[in-house]
């Protein structure tokens, strides 16, 4: 009996430069978690799943094999977990049980950035249209700009399945990268004065739990009115939310913030990467959704600086916002308010940003949850 | 390009930047108000 190399090695085989560049891919995503330590949680198992999914005839997608479909264990997790939207809507519960709101009450106006800043969603929407990419693909990678992993997957998955892996790769890959991406752009857009700007809050002020219990229904009651297709993102956030400020469900709260997030995470990295097979993202479509990724970041990161340049020729001197806190009105929590507060402390050693830059990110994490949920809103009325 | 669906993405974006600010505008005054009925009492504290 003769056998061909074909089907003595069908993986070598069929390997070609694009599964090749694929694998490349994954180990560049498992080198910056593991040695530049970015977003490692999402990045490790993203890279190590592009490295299983790019092998010819690999067993976890699902194959064809003499005729008999055998179904592939990625496939199965890609179609009960992100296919139904169930990891990102988890993950958000998780989110939730982790975010303490009380920071805006210290200075509720803060919050306006949560709207100024996702300014670069919509500037590259538009953008995206001129590349050709139809309404719906637009929106998809305009939501890149939030900074929000389980917003865009959620935007994607329902308007542009094919564009999924490249859209959830370039959301986590710019999420890890805000300590590279925001500081240029606000040196850019500020002067050495204003970003020495400091900024009156009252860090001793305490938020009753009645308050802090309240603000997570009202909030879910609120966005159910004006904006229904937002309940399930800020639905989960907020449910998240209750479970830890209620005082009365602390196990569940830990278990949301800890085993919940931790199981889910695991399992949302390695199900997206299912997506990211070479004949899907080694394409001139990747690469253009990667850049303007970037640009949709970049604006973002522009429309908080330049919000908070505008509020300040209207406030008393005193009540000046630091415009840097501005660009903190993105999603990326709190890597965001991190960085801000490093380039406050450079400019000026005495100058701590950090409670109004945490208060700002909180912020632009409501933002950008209801500016998910307002383009599944108006996207499909506008066909 | 499809001035088309430039004119729509253009369409979405006016709207949904002025949604956004709305929705953040009426979030601000749901905090200012829950934190003037429910304000932090010391005795909170002590509990």
């Amino acid at each position: 009996m003769e056998f061909t190399f074909q089907e003595i090695m069908p993986a070598i085989a069929g390997m070609t430069w694009k599964h090749l560049v694929m694998i490349a891919v994954g180990c560049i995503l498992i080198y910056l978690a593991i040695k530049k330590q970015y977003e490692p949680t999402l990045l490790l198992p993203m890279g190590f799943g592009a490295i299983l999914v790019n092998f010819p005839f690999s067993a976890v997608l699902t194959q064809v094999q003499g005729g008999e479909t055998v179904v592939g264990a990625l496939d199965v997790l890609f179609n009960a977990g992100i296919a139904t939207e169930l990891f990102p809507l988890l993950i958000f519960i998780a989110i939730g049980a982790m975010i303490d709101f009380s920071p805006l009450f210290q200075r509720p106006s803060l919050l306006l950035f949560g709207a100024a800043a996702q300014f670069g969603i919509f500037i590259t929407m538009v953008l995206a249209t001129f590349f050709g990419f139809s309404l719906k693909e637009a929106a998809s990678i305009g939501i890149i700009g939030a900074a929000d992993g389980p917003t865009s997957i959620i935007v994607a998955n329902q308007f542009a399945k094919d564009l999924l892996p490249a859209i959830s790769v370039a959301a986590y890959s710019y999420m890890a990268l805000v300590p590279i991406i925001q500081p240029p752009v606000i040196r850019l857009l500020t002067t050495k004065s204003e970003r020495k700007i400091r900024m009156k809050t009252d860090a001793n002020k305490k938020v009753s739990r009645t308050t802090l219990v309240l603000f997570p229904i009202i909030i879910t009651v609120m966005a159910g009115l004006i904006a229904p297709s937002s309940l399930a993102l800020i639905g989960f956030l907020m449910f998240g939310n209750l479970i830890r400020e209620c005082g009365v469900l602390n196990s569940l709260s830990q278990t949301a913030q800890k085993e919940l997030g931790n199981l889910v995470t695991i399992l949302l990295g390695i199900t997206i990467a299912s997506t990211m097979t070479a004949e899907r993202f080694v394409q001139l479509d990747t690469l253009m959704i990667l850049g303007l990724g970037i640009f949709a970041f970049v604006f973002d990161t522009a429309g908080g600086v330049l919000f908070a340049k505008l509020m300040n020729k209207f406030l008393k001197p005193g009540n000046k916002i630091n415009p840097m806190v501005g660009a903190c009105g993105i999603s990326a929590f709190p890597m965001s308010a991190r960085v801000i507060h490093g380039m406050g402390l450079k400019e000026d050693p005495t100058n701590y940003l950090l409670m109004p830059a945490i208060s700002t990110n909180v912020g632009g994490q409501i933002g950008s949850v209801i500016v998910g949920g307002l383009l599944l809103m108006l996207v499909p009325l506008f066909g | 390009m499809d001035i088309d669906v430039l004119n729509k993405a253009l369409q979405i974006s006016g709207i949904g930047i002025v949604t956004v600010f709305l929705f953040m505008i009426v979030f601000f005054f749901v905090i200012v108000g829950i934190d003037k009925i429910f304000p932090y009492k010391e005795e909170e504290k002590k509990k």
